[in-house]
């Protein structure tokens, strides 16, 4: 009877974190705060928007490009960590299997032991 | 009834923690090991062995855990008890190394991971858990709480993280469908057993005198710690309306009381101080049993389940009383002759339930006498140990005809 809960988003805080974005221009000055703000909105549409935009953009490609490149290692990773866990369950099958040969063998070594000395020359002479 | 001969008994190495560790497994381990001993050659692998009872290292060969891995080739196979503490970090970096068969006490182990991880400094290790068990999604939600974006343990998202433990393994042990169904749902081909939780019958005496209530008094009663998953405001309330119809009833609780639930103002609101009797931390084991035994009807209210077993209420059927649970997990495999079910948080059918068994002595007793019958034929740690027995050879067969020639 547990209640449905929506689930929470699950962020890629790396993905998230990788995008370069233009920060607003702002003003604290009271009254002619907003004023200033739209000056500098201007100033740097004629000035420097163009350049800067550019570098953004370089900047957020290279991100994203390292941000891919790292989930894809973090994928080889688990696929990896898969890959070791089957072989250590592997390994303890075969240990298993091996333990028993062992014993399977030190008792045909036994045996043997025990029919050589039966036909032994002093043994068959009793 | 003689044990095998020693030559044919298979030599497994057992991993637990062991008394006098405060852990239900430690305890588990010593009533189970004589049992085992007499159909296995067993060794002990643990954390601290000097520490260990003299009772079981005078029994037992027993080693420090960094020395199996020189001695492994004696070994037809192990066996790690693994649950859900902070007590079982050494055993699990073991099995997840050397693999084996893993009874699994706990089938949420979330909790240990979190301090196998985080708790110990490791954020990587969590992540990597959790990257095992959901793949990119599973790192993303690691981070998201490493960021503070939300808690780690989300109750709609709690993991059993029990993903590497299973697929490192040559069989399981469990104590409940429940688990087994989850389990083959992920890894359906993976060996799983039901073997139910033992439990030695200990002769019991009710301490009903030291209480002080009248001749008649239909005593209800909680054991075992008092966390907020054990639903004892829930049991309270249904407790105190109850009490308006059939005074005779009383409340008993026993067991340690936690922060986590504000016994005091609980009761005080509930204007239930006459009506409720604290009995506090029990040491002895003997000691709790006996208070079990007192209570005419134990309440077992947990909530939510992470898949475990409950000793309490095991305890409370040994010595011959009725349960009341909530209708899911493992107590839903309880038989229905020794408890009432009902579903969970539903306080008008906990009412209910209560209320039927206040009216009737008759259908208590019978439902212990069920209790007890269960325990005995299905929990005697002689009957778990030749389960255990008959799985490891079961496991063993099946390894042997992967790799044998028909």
């Amino acid at each position: 009877m547990e209640e449905e809960k929506e689930a929470l988003p699950i962020l890629d805080p790396l993905r998230e974190a990788a995008q370069v974005r233009e920060r607003p221009f702002t003003s604290q000055l009271p009254l002619i705060g907003t004023l200033i703000a739209r000056f500098r909105q201007a100033w740097n549409s004629v000035s420097t928007r163009w350049y800067v935009q550019d570098i953004v953009r370089q900047q957020n490609e290279f991100n994203h490009l390292l941000v891919n490149q790292l989930q894809e290692f973090n994928q080889q990773l688990i696929e990896q960590d898969h890959q070791q866990a089957l072989t250590v369950q592997q390994t303890a099958e075969l240990t298993t299997q091996l333990v028993r040969m062992n014993r399977l063998l030190q008792s045909i070594e036994q045996r043997l032991a025990r029919l050589e000395a039966a036909q032994s020359p002093g043994a068959s002479q009793e | 009834m003689g044990g095998s001969s020693s030559s044919t008994r298979a030599h497994v190495a057992y991993f637990s923690p062991l008394p006098p560790a405060r852990s239900g497994i430690a305890d588990y381990s010593r009533e189970l090991l004589p049992h085992l001993a007499q159909r296995l050659n067993l060794t002990l692998f643990t954390a601290r062995p000097k520490e260990v009872d003299q009772s079981l290292r005078a029994q037992f060969p027993i080693h420090p855990l960094p020395h199996y891995p020189g001695q492994r080739w004696q070994f037809d196979v192990a066996l790690y008890q693994m649950g859900n503490s902070s007590l079982h970090e050494e055993i699990y970096q073991m099995l997840v190394r050397y693999g084996g068969i893993v009874v699994l006490h706990d089938y949420f182990l979330h909790h240990f991971i979190l301090d196998h991880s985080i708790g110990r400094d490791h954020f990587s290790r969590y992540s990597r858990e959790m990257g095992y068990a959901l793949g990119q999604k599973g790192i993303n939600m690691a981070w998201n709480g490493r960021l503070g974006h939300h808690p780690y343990l989300l109750p709609e998202q709690l993991l059993p993280l029990n993903n590497r433990l299973i697929d490192t393994s040559l069989g399981l042990i469990v104590h409940s469908r429940y688990a087994q169904e989850r389990i083959r749902q992920q890894h359906p081909h993976r060996p799983v057993a039901v073997i139910p939780e033992l439990i030695e019958p200990y002769p019991a005496t009710s301490r009903r005198d030291e209480l002080g209530l009248p001749a008649d008094a239909v005593i209800f009663a909680v054991a075992g710690q008092v966390t907020a998953t054990k639903q004892v405001a829930l049991a309270l309330r249904a407790f105190g309306r109850l009490r308006q119809t059939m005074p005779h009833v009383y409340f008993l609780i026993i067991g340690e009381e936690t922060a986590e639930v504000d016994l005091d103002s609980l009761i005080g609101r509930l204007k239930l101080e006459n009506a409720v009797k604290r009995v506090g931390f029990v040491p002895h084991l003997q000691q709790f049993v006996d208070w079990v035994a007192t209570a005419d009807v134990i309440l077992n209210l947990r909530y939510p389940t992470v898949g475990e077993t409950s000793a309490t209420a095991l305890r409370a059927l040994a010595v011959g009383r009725p349960l009341i649970v909530f209708d899911h997990g493992w107590y839903r495999e309880i038989p229905a002759a020794a408890c009432l079910q009902v579903p969970p948080l539903d306080e008008e059918a906990l009412l209910a339930a209560m209320g039927q068994l206040a009216k009737s002595a008759a259908q208590r007793q019978e439902m212990g006498r069920a209790a007890r019958h269960y325990v005995i034929t299905e929990c005697h740690p002689a009957s778990v140990a030749q389960a255990y027995v008959s799985f490891i050879r079961y496991v063993q067969d099946q390894i042997r005809s992967r790799y044998e020639r028909p």
